[in-house]
C-alpha cells in the first residue's frame, strides 16, 4: 500500500503547486518506480502500449466532427427547433436549453463545448425574456453535463477503454442517465420558473415550426445516423467517428452553405493537437495503474470497503461520494485513469454490472465540471455570462439538489442503465 | 526565433497529415468492409498514426500552454515578482526532469528494437518507427517549454494565468 500512497501523495503536492498534472503524474510514477526499485523500462513501454489502441482513434475524430458542426453554425439550428417545441410552456426557454444540450451532447462529446457555442445564445435569448442572468447561467451550465454523458462522450470513450469494456455498451449506457437526468432538470426549471413566473409564454405559427424544423433537420439527424451506425453494429465506434465528420462536412457544406474551407485545416490540426493534450495524461496514468497493480492496491481497496459492508447498493453509494468529492478536485479525465483500476474490481466482487460502474462514474464525474473548486464547465460559464464563480453556484443550488437525489437513485437503479444498453446492442 | 516558428510549422502540418491520414483510412476500412474488400493493414496504420498524432498534439499543448492544471493555490498569494518568478521555475523544472529521463529512455527501448530488428505484425515496418515519436517528441515538448518561458512573452503570461482566463483562451469556446 505504501507505494501507491507515495505516489498519490507527491501527486497532490506536485499538482497542487501548479504543475499540469500529466507532468505531476509523470513525475510521481518515476519517483516511486526509482525508490521503490521496479524496472525503469516498464515507464517508456506502458506509455506507449496505452496510446495504441484503435478504441482510443474516436478521440480525435470527435473532436473533429464537433468542431465541423460549431463551425458550421449547427447550434443555431438546434436552439432554433428546439425552441419552437417548448415556446408555449412556463419557462419554456429553460426547457430549451435542456433539450438542446442533450441534442448537441449527441453530436459532441465535450461538455466544455457546449457551454463555448451554445451557451451564449441560451443566456442571451434567456435573459431577453427576463430571466435573471444568474439563474440563465446556472441552468446553461448544468445541462452542459449532458454532453459528456449522452453518446458520443469522449470521457466515456476513455472510462470504457480504461476498464476494458465494450465501447459501444457504455456509450449505449449513458442514454440512461441522460434521459433521467434532464428530467431532473425539467423537474427544477418548472418549480423554479412557475414559483418566480419566469419567461414569456409564445405562440409561434404552426407554419414557421415546420419551416424552422424541416431546416434543422439534417443537423438533428446526424446524431441518429451516429447512433444508429454504431449500435446497429455496422460500424466501431472509431469509424462512426469518421463518418459524423464526412457528414458534418457535407451538409455544412451543400446544406446550410456555412463552411469556411480556409478553416478546416486549422480544425483538423486542432483536433490532434486537442487529443494530444486529453490523453497526454491517459499516458502517464498508465504507468500509476501499473504500480497500483504491482502495489496490489484494489485488492487493499476492495478489503477496506467489504470490511463496511457487502451489499452493493451501499458499494455504490459509496462509490457515488468518491467519485463527486474527487470530481471536485481533480480533471475528468485523470479521475477516470486513477479511479477505475482501483475500484472496478471491487465493484465487481459485489456484483455490479462493469458498464453500469463506468457509465456511473462518467456521469458522477461530469457533475464536477460544473463544482468549484476546479470546474472546466463553472469556469467557462463565468465567462461566457461574464458572472462571477460564486453567483453561479448559488443559482445553481436548485440543480446540485435535484442532481443528487438522482445519483443516490442512479446509484441504487443500475437498470437506468442496463436497459438502453439491451435495447441497443 | 525564426527557426522556432518554422518548426512549429512542420508540426501543424505534421499534425495536419497525421489526423487527415487518420480519418481516411478509417473511411477506406468502413468502404472496403462494405463492399466486402477489408484492408487488412488499415487497423494497425490508423493506430500507427495516432501515436504520432497524439505525441505531436501533446507537443503543440505544450508550445500554447494548454496543458490542463490546477493554479487557484497561486491566489493566495500577493501578486509579486516573486510569486510568478516561482510558478515559472516550477513549471520548467517539472518540464525539464520528466522529459529529460523520458527521451532517454525511449530512445533506449526504441534503439534497442531498430537492433534486434523487431518488425509490426500486419504493415510489417520496423517497431522503431512506431516506438520513436515519444523520444522525438519529448525533446520537441522540451523545447517548446524553453520556447514558451525564454522567447514567447504572451506564451510565458499564459503560465502564469488563474484558472478562469486559462478557460477563457481555450480553442473550444472561440
Amino acid at each position: 500500500m505504501s507505494m501507491s500512497l507515495v505516489m498519490m501523495l507527491i501527486f497532490f503536492v506536485l499538482s497542487f503547486i501548479g504543475i499540469p498534472l500529466a507532468l505531476s503524474l509523470g513525475l510521481s510514477v518515476i519517483t516511486t518506480v526509482v525508490s521503490f526499485g521496479l524496472p525503469i523500462t516498464v515507464i517508456g513501454r506502458l506509455m506507449y502500449t496505452s496510446m495504441n489502441s484503435f478504441l482510443l482513434v474516436a478521440v480525435p475524430l470527435f473532436i473533429l466532427a464537433g468542431s465541423v458542426m460549431g463551425k458550421g453554425g449547427v447550434s443555431d439550428q438546434i436552439f432554433g427547433a428546439a425552441h419552437t417545441l417548448v415556446s408555449r410552456l412556463r419557462g419554456g426557454l429553460g426547457y430549451v436549453n435542456i433539450i438542446a444540450s442533450f441534442v448537441f451532447g449527441g453530436i459532441s462529446g465535450s461538455s466544455v463545448a457546449d457551454v463555448g457555442s451554445l451557451g451564449p445564445l441560451e443566456i442571451k435569448a434567456m435573459t431577453d425574456q427576463g430571466y435573471p442572468k444568474d439563474y440563465s447561467a446556472a441552468i446553461t451550465m448544468v445541462t452542459a453535463t449532458l454532453s459528456s454523458v449522452v453518446p458520443p462522450s469522449i470521457l466515456m470513450i476513455i472510462a470504457a477503454v480504461t476498464a476494458n469494456q465494450s465501447v459501444s455498451a457504455c456509450l449505449a449506457g449513458g442514454f440512461g442517465p441522460a434521459i433521467i437526468l434532464s428530467l431532473m432538470f425539467v423537474v427544477v426549471n418548472a418549480y423554479v420558473s412557475i414559483k418566480n413566473d419566469y419567461g414569456v409564454i409564445e405562440k409561434i405559427r404552426f407554419k414557421d415550426i415546420v419551416k424552422i424544423n424541416l431546416k434543422a433537420l439534417p443537423a438533428l439527424l446526424s446524431p441518429l445516423i451516429i447512433l444508429f451506425g454504431m449500435f446497429s453494429g455496422l460500424i466501431t465506434p472509431t469509424e462512426a467517428a469518421a463518418v459524423a465528420v464526412v457528414y458534418t462536412l457535407l451538409i455544412s457544406q451543400f446544406f446550410y452553405k456555412t463552411l469556411n474551407w480556409k478553416e478546416i485545416p486549422r480544425q483538423i490540426v486542432n483536433a490532434g493537437v486537442t487529443a494530444g493534450t486529453i490523453l497526454f495524461i491517459a499516458m502517464t496514468a498508465a504507468v500509476a495503474t501499473y504500480i497500483f497493480a504491482v502495489d496490489q492496491l484494489p485488492m487493499r481497496v476492495s478489503a477496506l470497503i467489504l470490511g463496511i459492508s457487502h451489499n452493493k447498493h451501499i458499494v455504490m453509494l459509496i462509490f457515488g461520494l468518491i467519485f463527486v468529492v474527487i470530481g471536485m478536485f481533480m480533471d475528468a479525465t485523470a479521475a477516470i485513469l486513477l479511479i477505475t483500476p482501483v475500484l472496478l474490481p471491487t465493484a465487481q466482487q459485489v456484483g455490479v454490472n462493469p458498464v453500469h460502474f463506468v457509465v456511473f462514474m462518467v456521469t458522477a464525474l461530469s457533475i464536477g465540471l460544473t463544482t468549484p473548486p476546479v470546474g472546466v464547465c463553472l469556469f467557462a460559464t463565468s465567462l461566457v455570462s461574464n458572472l462571477k464563480i460564486e453567483t453561479i453556484v448559488k443559482a445553481s443550488i436548485p440543480f446540485f439538489i435535484g442532481i443528487f437525489i438522482f445519483l443516490v437513485i442512479y446509484a441504487l437503479v443500475p437498470a437506468i442503465t442496463l436497459i438502453p444498453v439491451s435495447i441497443l446492442t | 526565433m525564426k527557426i522556432a516558428k518554422t518548426l512549429w510549422r512542420i508540426i501543424d502540418v505534421i499534425l495536419f497529415i497525421t489526423v487527415l491520414s487518420m480519418l481516411v483510412v478509417v473511411l477506406m476500412q468502413v468502404l472496403g468492409r462494405t463492399f466486402g474488400k477489408s484492408i487488412p493493414w488499415s487497423e494497425e496504420m490508423t493506430r500507427n498514426l495516432f501515436i504520432w498524432t497524439v505525441n505531436f498534439g501533446m507537443v503543440v499543448g505544450f508550445k500554447n500552454v494548454d496543458h490542463a492544471r490546477v493554479t487557484f493555490v497561486y491566489d493566495f498569494f500577493k501578486p509579486s515578482k516573486v510569486r510568478d518568478f516561482i510558478q515559472i521555475v516550477i513549471y520548467l523544472l517539472s518540464a525539464v526532469i520528466f522529459f529529460t529521463f523520458l527521451t532517454i529512455w525511449n530512445f533506449q527501448m526504441s534503439f534497442r528494437q531498430l537492433r534486434i530488428r523487431e518488425i509490426s505484425p500486419a504493415l510489417a515496418i520496423p517497431m522503431f518507427w512506431v516506438t520513436i515519436p515519444m523520444g522525438v517528441c519529448s525533446v520537441l515538448a522540451l523545447i517548446a517549454v524553453f520556447y514558451t518561458v525564454f522567447l514567447d512573452p504572451d506564451k510565458r503570461e499564459r503560465i502564469l494565468m488563474k484558472d478562469l482566463e486559462l478557460v477563457a483562451n481555450m480553442e473550444e469556446l472561440q
